[in-house]
């Protein structure tokens, strides 16, 4: 690592705050600012009046591959931001553990993927992953405009690797979108996530 | 159905051994997988007995039929000819797996999964048995998924010979199948975000539960990272007694809980269901 780089992913390790609160469907979501892969600021209290998703990513995940692999993810990501809805694809893996992504990195893996997520956060400490409980890859967070948590879950309904599953699985993300958008409750608002272990 | 000619797939051609069917796949995913058919030959109407062995790479844990937090559970799937059935692969008792910060229901190192294919009463001649076998393998630096293609030709007709080694392996993984067990009784009070067990020998019975443990069947009723362990309950020998955390992802009332009690000092792990009245 070169001094700049250092310099900036110290920087961009501090620059992560997070607010106390826990995250709980119906309740405030836990409010965060960080620096986006970009250099960026995100935070989501700056977002109020937006719809916010928040996705766990690790792309040597198989189920992450699953959903990034058949355009899944990136379909989500291209229809909703159209709709006005931030995304924000966030790493917590931990240097440590190997899973951790730099920031040039993070925006090239995610760019020859496709992915059309609004920002890219690489939280090396596992700030923001903690605050939220994100307990796997991909582990889905829906945020209405108000700032209230309307979704913690899985991606979907079939807990499987295989592309295959996914045109007959109940998509959670897509329903509570569609019912957050259209101003109405999300039905099914917590459900286990599945996937690969956040490496913090 | 994913295509055959997936690379991720482990070609497994089956070589008739008497009346076993034997074969290994290239290694993928983390484990070797091997079919073992007890019979090369099948009668009209009849079951065949057979088990799918997994050997997983040190390090390494594959899943049980409740995976736990993260995981999945390994599936086949059958590509039989007309009128074959095959039973869903049966799994011996797993161990509690703790992964970072996800808990699991899993298994290292070998594990027997037995199931029953069944001719239909018409059947005659030359049949191609197919499928194709999907898995889970993580350590934890991360998580591989592994296919293999299961295959076998089977005859119609007496079986021309034996191969006893293979019975005794098949005879092996269906004793470690967990069993429903009439001797038991169970009731599951849902109470300040606990289930509460109590299980309760009939008469006749004078195994001690004390020290065993529970994993339930039916996923996200309890919650994995904790350990459920039997206790002596009321210390008659015949009612005994469990604590378990409710999963944060249970529905608030939990109509029924399948689970196995599992321990050494049991001859096979035992199946019980609790219902709801």
């Amino acid at each position: 690592m070169t001094a700049k780089n250092m310099f900036t992913a110290m920087v961009s390790a501090i620059s992560i705050s997070i607010s106390a609160n826990a995250a709980e469907v119906g309740k405030a979501a836990p409010d965060f600012s960080a620096k986006d892969a970009k250099g960026t600021d995100v935070s989501l209290a700056a977002l109020k009046g937006k719809v916010v998703v928040l996705e766990w990513v690790n792309h040597g995940c198989p189920f992450v591959v699953k959903h990034y692999g058949s355009k899944n993810m990136q379909k989500l990501q291209e229809t909703y931001t159209g709709k006005g809805v931030v995304w924000i694809t966030i790493n917590s893996g931990s240097k440590a553990s190997g899973s951790y992504t730099d920031d040039a990195t993070f925006i090239k893996m995610s760019e020859e993927k496709g992915s059309k997520a609004s920002h890219l956060i690489a939280d090396e400490s596992g700030t923001i992953g903690k605050a939220y409980d994100a307990k796997v890859t991909p582990h889905m967070f829906v945020i209405d405009a108000k700032g209230v948590l309307a979704y913690n879950g899985a991606i979907d309904s079939k807990k499987s690797t295989d592309v295959a599953d996914i045109a007959g699985a109940e998509n959670y993300v897509v329903k509570a979108l569609d019912a957050v958008l259209a101003d109405k409750p999300v039905e099914t608002a917590k459900t286990e996530p599945y996937g690969c272990g956040v490496k913090y | 159905m994913k295509s055959f000619t997936s690379s991720a797939l482990a070609g497994l051609a089956l070589l008739p051994l008497g009346y076993s069917q034997v074969a290994s796949s290239p290694h993928e995913g983390n484990a070797k997988v091997d079919l073992l058919i007890a019979d090369s030959h099948y009668q009209a109407g009849k079951p065949i007995r057979a088990v799918v062995r997994m050997i997983y790479d040190p390090g390494y844990h594959g899943y049980w039929i409740n995976p736990g937090e993260g995981g999945m559970k390994t599936e086949v799937k059958w590509n039989l000819p007309d009128g074959w059935s095959a039973s869903e692969l049966s799994f011996p008792a797993p161990q509690r797996e703790v992964t970072g910060n996800l808990a699991s229901y899993a298994y290292h190192g070998e594990v027997l999964l037995p199931f029953e294919l069944t001719a239909p009463a018409n059947a005659s001649g030359e049949v191609k048995i197919e499928g194709e076998l999907s898995w889970l393998a993580c350590n934890d630096k991360g998580c591989v998924p592994g296919d293999a293609f299961l295959r076998a030709t089977l005859h119609s007709g007496a079986s021309p010979s034996s191969a006893q080694q293979e019975q005794k392996l098949i005879d092996l993984a269906w004793s470690k199948i967990p069993e429903k067990d009439p001797r038991w009784e169970v009731n599951v009070d849902d109470r300040d975000g606990s289930l509460h067990f109590t299980i309760q020998a009939k008469a006749d019975e004078t195994t001690s539960l004390e020290g065993a443990e529970i994993f339930p069947i039916d996923e996200q009723i309890l919650d994995p990272a904790t350990a459920v362990l039997i206790g002596s309950g009321d210390g008659s020998g015949k009612n005994f007694t469990a604590l378990a955390k409710r999963s944060e992802y249970a529905p608030k009332e939990i109509a029924s809980l399948q689970f196995i009690v599992h321990s050494s000092n049991l001859k096979r792990p035992i199946l019980l269901e609790w219902k709801k009245k």
